[in-house]
């Protein structure tokens, strides 16, 4: 239990490393490919409403506060526990197919951009390992983590924004909307796969250490993992106009023009490394919520290490060698698209009214 | 309690140093003594000197009243108790009704106080501890004039049955901490205790044995610093190294005199002791991983003298690397085991002969004996995790040249998450950077000012944080 | 058993790392041929002759300094081509330190390069950011000109257009810039001419040593990657007065029977599309008097430090300006290029259009108004 605490303050700064992680991949030439030089207004759409969700799961941990009660609890005493087991069933298959994603893009961007070439299996497992050696050692050590390495990935992504953005004329946006307001919104939708990190929230409800402020500490890094990430998508096109549908590596790309790349040594690419962290870290944090998902799926606590939950994430891992990752986005973007959105979208704002409910259920039974 | 002197003096009289003497004065007394363990003078002006002016005495609780010229007179309680005071250089009297009374005789061998070695400073206190531990214990309390100053003793090692000394500051230090290390120190169930280290052993809570998860200093100063922060003292008799508990990573990183200097001062060369550590640690797994992975990343000018260089080394990156780093490690041990005089004679063989002799034979390139030497020498600047980062330094050059960056990270991110979690007597091992506290940073990397330190750390449980109060 | 468990997971440890070394596959820098600069001339028979400066090592005691060999190779690709560089160094090329890109002159007037610039934006090693450009002559002859420069015509190259160039010439340095310029609206960009400038000087060590510098004042203009037009110096600083990001143009003037020199210190230009379809185009110009170290030098080219200019003289150079920036307009619809964004700045107002992409420069009127001050 007390491996998992985790303080306000920690959860900002992981939260924004998540936001940060993972999102400068191949999202952004995705949605240029798109929606073309709007691509950033559907970011920002996506945003929008990944704020007002984060506000009312913000609004549940208050309600929690003191309970410790964990997702499972809190839906097991307000709903019932098949849709319990179900909604983490979903939960599992959205970790799962992000932890694929990221895991790809990652993988494609060592193989294309840094000119390593190893097997899917090879290297997915140093991962795992590391993810694992980290689940044994709590969330509270991952958390940790986010806090000592966030000043470091924070500087490489400014490192490697400033130079392009200086350079950018961002007239190149203009005219503002020309891809159609309906499809941006559309596309927001259909890419919203890839927003929504506050999930992983979920998962540590029962650890959060409340001090003070809640909402503030939270609410302004998912504000600056927002601004970033609008801006890179800005920048991207802007820079790279015609060209960014083809870049699916939109932050090696732009690494080429940041203030660390000089004319003769590719320095940007150990910026790039260390903005890599927050993506393996981003990895770490899924892996655990869906180590979580078996766990709360089970029923049971697992005491210590639990090596079959481990080998059936680990098993999900190589869903990679079989089908290839954009394949399986087509498939997700087809059927997963709606039971996803039940769980990023409707189930936060559902959260602060089961949680008061499961909370008043458990005081009940206490009196 | 009676203590049979036949039973005693079975268990000792075949040692060549054991002292028997008999005394008449009224009653019939024997002293008996170890040699070896006691000051002759003292033998005779605090035992034989006043028994011979005793005249008539009735009994052995006279003796022991009129034996006022010694300041240590007791009755040992039981044979254990006798026989622990007579090692220690008592002197034993017995009378003929098995009464027996210990007269502290013991000589003061050891060496003076000194400047320690291991820390010394341009400017503060000289004064090192000993290995006595009455000495080590004088030097605290010298410096810790108050009541609260507290002291529990104990005596651990089934042979060597060792003196400990728990120091701490009541209302500063975490009762519930005290407790806890005493309890640990109570359990220790092992034959000897020679020097504190074996101590530090049993106080590491998580028994990982990786880094050090106990702080020790030879320096008063510094032990009264850290139990003024909350910490606790640990004294081992026969040890000038004395324990502080509980220890965050960051105290490797403040040298004994960085509070004696300017604050900017410090701030600076901590910094760059910051720096100098992760150098150590990642330039060779970089330099490495960037030689067979992604030289893209050299600069073009540094990576033609890399080319330059390497073209006719017979290793490939990695294993020479790693020979360059072994070879840094093999002089190091032998430069730590030679006699000073000798000492200087292998630096310049380890400098010239390996060095040079190497790159000009073209067994190994200029640049990779650089940064095996930078890193090397880097390392020292943390002088109680040396080791054990020269250790990781070796693992993640090894991962570097396999993996590549991958490696790089991985292993980097999976030290981090070994570190985070690491927390001893309720304090984190990397605090205040991992938990974050604000208010600790004021002398962590960054050192404000000492009068503007007004709290005591927060990472270290305590009863009073306030330092004027 | 517990031996056996200990046995069993360091075997397992080994077989682990054994396998993990043996999968990760990279590029030793020793095995690769180190590529700093890449010409491209045109083959008889369709294909491309490739010449490429590689980094070559010295012999391990002379550790320092930038030796590098020329070798020329031919293919029916670029890519062909590249490939055929490990067959005459003996190791795979590498383009991740490649910092510039030259076209020979029979090269890009005769061909349609799209497939080579979209190669290289491509290709994750090689650098967006390096410099590409076209050359006089074939740049075979042009990268062994690099003695007479007693150093590495790519990082040569490299040097005079990225930093020498920033403020007294225009330069198109980036790959990523002429291919969107190549791909977008009117399709039309330039890239700048680099020349071997044979200099009368002298090596007193080596006298029969030829020598020489880079030139690179004159443009040449691409639409839809085939060549259109060649710039001289004349327009390109008719050119250069429309963009906001260059100054240093001078101009020679008359006082009297004095020559003087005026150069441009700052310039403020305004493109707007008027609405009617055309553009008012306002050229401020700040000037102050060229500047040398000495002062009140005698002769018919006098340098003057904070004399006030005559209003005769800024009133010529206003003249002059508008005369060259009117050159350059006429060449813009002459040849049917826009290398000033004026398809651009339409699209910026309605959208994308392909009427508004097929439209010629000559149905942009432009209205010039070109204004001089003293700074």
């Amino acid at each position: 239990m007390d491996k998992n605490r985790v303080s306000i303050d920690q959860l900002a700064l992981l939260y924004l490393l998540l936001v940060m992680g993972g999102k400068f991949l191949t999202l952004p030439s995705l949605l240029a490919g798109d929606v073309g030089h709007d691509s950033w207004l559907s970011v920002a759409f996506s945003f929008v409403w990944d704020g007002i969700c984060l506000c009312f799961l913000l609004w549940a941990i208050r309600i929690n506060d003191g309970c410790k009660m964990d997702i499972s609890a809190i839906l097991d005493r307000s709903v019932s526990r098949p849709i319990t087991v179900a909604l983490m069933a979903i939960f599992f298959v959205i970790f799962a197919l992000r932890i694929n994603v990221l895991l790809s893009s990652c993988f494609k961007m060592f193989s294309v951009t840094f000119d390593v070439s190893a097997n899917w299996i090879v290297y997915v497992l140093p991962v795992a390992a590391l993810a694992f050696f980290a689940l044994t050692k709590g969330f509270n050590a991952i958390a940790r983590m986010g806090q000592l390495l966030f000043g470091l990935i924070l500087i490489a992504v400014v490192a490697l924004f400033v130079s392009p953005f200086m350079e950018v004329e961002l007239g190149a946006l203009l005219p503002i909307g020309e891809a159609g307001w309906g499809k941006i919104l559309l596309t927001s939708y259909t890419r919203s796969f890839w927003f929504s990190d506050y999930i992983f929230i979920y998962f540590v409800m029962d650890g959060i250490k409340i001090k003070k402020h809640v909402f503030a500490p939270i609410l302004i890094s998912f504000g600056v993992g927002a601004l970033l990430c609008i801006t890179l998508n800005a920048v991207f096109v802007a820079l790279f106009g015609y060209l960014a549908p083809d870049f699916d590596m939109a932050m090696s790309k732009i690494g080429v023009f940041s203030a660390a790349s000089t004319a003769n040594g590719r320095w940007d690419w150990l910026t790039l490394s260390i903005w890599l962290i927050s993506v393996f870290i981003k990895v770490t944090v899924f892996i655990f919520c869906a180590y979580k998902c078996l766990e709360k799926i089970v029923g049971v606590r697992f005491a210590k290490f639990n090596w079959i939950a481990a080998a059936i994430v680990l098993v999900t891992l190589s869903l990679p060698m079989f089908v290839s990752t954009r394949q399986l986005l087509d498939t997700v973007i087809k059927w997963g698209v709606i039971p996803f959105t039940l769980v990023q979208y409707v189930l936060p704002l559902l959260m602060p009214l089961l949680t008061a409910t499961a909370r008043r259920k458990t005081e009940m039974c206490h009196e | 309690m009676k203590i049979s002197f036949d039973q005693f003096s079975k268990l000792w009289r075949g040692q060549d140093d054991f002292r028997l003497r008999e005394i008449d004065c009224g009653i019939k007394l024997r002293a008996v003594c170890l040699d070896t363990m006691c000051d002759d003078a003292k033998v005779s002006a605090f035992v034989l000197q006043p028994l011979a002016y005793v005249g008539e005495a009735t009994s052995i609780d006279e003796v022991e009243r009129k034996l006022a010229a010694g300041t240590g007179v007791r009755q040992p309680p039981n044979l254990y108790a006798a026989a622990e005071d007579f090692t220690n250089g008592y002197t034993l009297i017995f009378d003929g009704q098995d009464n027996c009374i210990s007269v502290d005789t013991r000589t003061v061998i050891g060496r003076g106080i000194a400047e320690p070695p291991t820390s010394m400073v341009m400017r503060g206190p000289r004064e090192g501890f000993v290995e006595d531990i009455k000495v080590n214990i004088t030097l605290l309390r010298k410096r810790l004039k108050t009541p609260d100053f507290r002291i529990v003793n104990l005596a651990v090692g089934k042979y060597t049955n060792t003196a400990v000394a728990v120091c701490y500051i009541e209302g500063i230090t975490r009762q519930s901490i005290v407790d806890d290390v005493v309890q640990r120190l109570q359990s220790v169930k092992t034959d000897g205790i020679l020097d504190s280290s074996y101590l530090a052993r049993y106080l590491d809570v998580n028994k990982t044995f990786l880094f050090r998860r106990v702080g020790s200093t030879e320096k008063p100063d510094i032990a009264v610093g850290k139990m003024l922060e909350g910490r606790i003292a640990i004294i081992v008799d026969g040890s000038p190294m004395v324990l502080t508990l509980p220890y965050l990573f960051v105290e490797d990183m403040q040298a004994p005199g960085d509070y004696y200097e300017n604050s900017a001062m410090t701030t600076l060369s901590r910094a760059l002791r910051f720096v100098s550590v992760i150098a150590s640690v990642l330039l060779p797994a970089l330099y490495v991983c960037l030689q067979v992975y992604n030289y893209q990343i050299i600069p073009l000018r540094f990576l033609i003298t890399v080319l330059n260089a390497s073209e006719a080394i017979p290793f490939s990156p990695l294993s020479e690397m790693i020979l360059v780093l072994i070879v840094f490690d093999i002089l190091r041990e032998a430069n730590l085991r030679m006699p000073s005089a000798v000492g200087i004679s292998l630096s310049l063989v380890g400098a010239i002969v390996l060095g040079d002799a190497a790159v000009q034979a073209g067994l190994l390139g200029a640049p990779a004996v650089m940064i095996g030497a930078l890193s090397g020498i880097g390392l020292f600047t943390l002088p109680d995790n040396t080791l054990i980062l020269s250790l990781l330094r070796l693992i993640v050059t090894f991962v570097a040249g396999i993996m590549g960056l991958l490696g790089v990270i991985l292993s980097t991110m999976a030290i981090i998450v070994y570190l985070c979690a690491m927390q001893d007597y309720k304090t984190p091992f990397l605090a205040p950077f991992a938990p974050d506290i604000p208010e600790d940073r004021q002398d962590a990397i960054a050192q404000i000012p000492v009068p503007n330190m007004k709290k005591r750390p927060k990472s270290i449980p305590n009863d009073n944080d306030d330092r004027r109060g | 058993m517990s031996n056996f468990k200990r046995i069993g997971i360091v075997l397992l440890v080994v077989a682990a790392v054994a396998v993990v070394a043996g999968s990760f596959k990279g590029s030793d820098v020793l095995d690769r041929a180190i590529i700093l600069g890449l010409g491209v001339d045109a083959d008889e028979n369709g294909g491309i002759i490739l010449t490429a400066e590689v980094v070559s090592p010295g012999n391990g005691t002379e550790q320092v300094g930038t030796f590098s060999k020329n070798v020329t190779v031919k293919g029916e690709t670029i890519n062909v081509a590249i490939q055929n560089i490990a067959e005459v160094t003996g190791k795979e090329a590498s383009l991740g330190q490649c910092v510039v890109l030259v076209l020979g002159q029979e090269y890009y007037e005769t061909v349609d390069f799209g497939d080579l610039t979209e190669y290289f934006i491509n290709h994750h090693s090689f650098k967006e950011s390096a410099v590409i450009c076209c050359c006089e002559g074939s740049a075979r002859e042009f990268f062994n000109k690099g003695n007479a420069l007693s150093q590495s015509m790519s990082l040569a190259i490299a040097t005079a257009l990225l930093d020498q160039a920033e403020k007294i010439a225009v330069t198109n340095n980036s790959l990523l810039q002429y291919a969107r310029s190549q791909n977008e609206l009117d399709r039309s960009g330039f890239l700048n001419k680099v020349s071997f400038v044979p200099s009368d000087n002298k090596d007193a060590q080596l006298p029969d040593k030829e020598m020489g510098y880079i030139g690179y004042r004159e443009i040449c203009v691409f639409r839809a990657n085939r060549y259109v037009v060649l710039l001289d110096e004349q327009l390109v600083k008719g050119m250069s007065l429309f963009l906001p990001d260059t100054d240093g143009e001078t101009f020679v003037s008359f006082e009297d029977v004095v020559t003087r020199t005026v150069q441009v210190t700052n310039k403020d230009v305004n493109i707007d599309p008027d609405g009617k379809g055309g553009f008012e185009v306002t050229i401020k110009l700040t000037v102050r008097y060229g500047r040398t170290d000495s002062e009140e030098v005698n002769g018919p080219i006098s340098a003057k430090g904070d004399k006030e200019i005559p209003q005769v003289i800024l009133d010529d150079v206003a003249e002059q300006a508008r005369y060259v920036a009117e050159r350059f307009l006429a060449a813009q619809a002459e040849y049917n290029f826009d290398l000033l964004d004026f398809h651009e700045a339409y699209r910026r107002k309605q959208g994308y259009s392909i009427s508004l992409a097929d439209k010629p420069m000559s149905e942009f009127p432009v209205k010039l108004t070109v204004k001089v001050d003293e700074s």
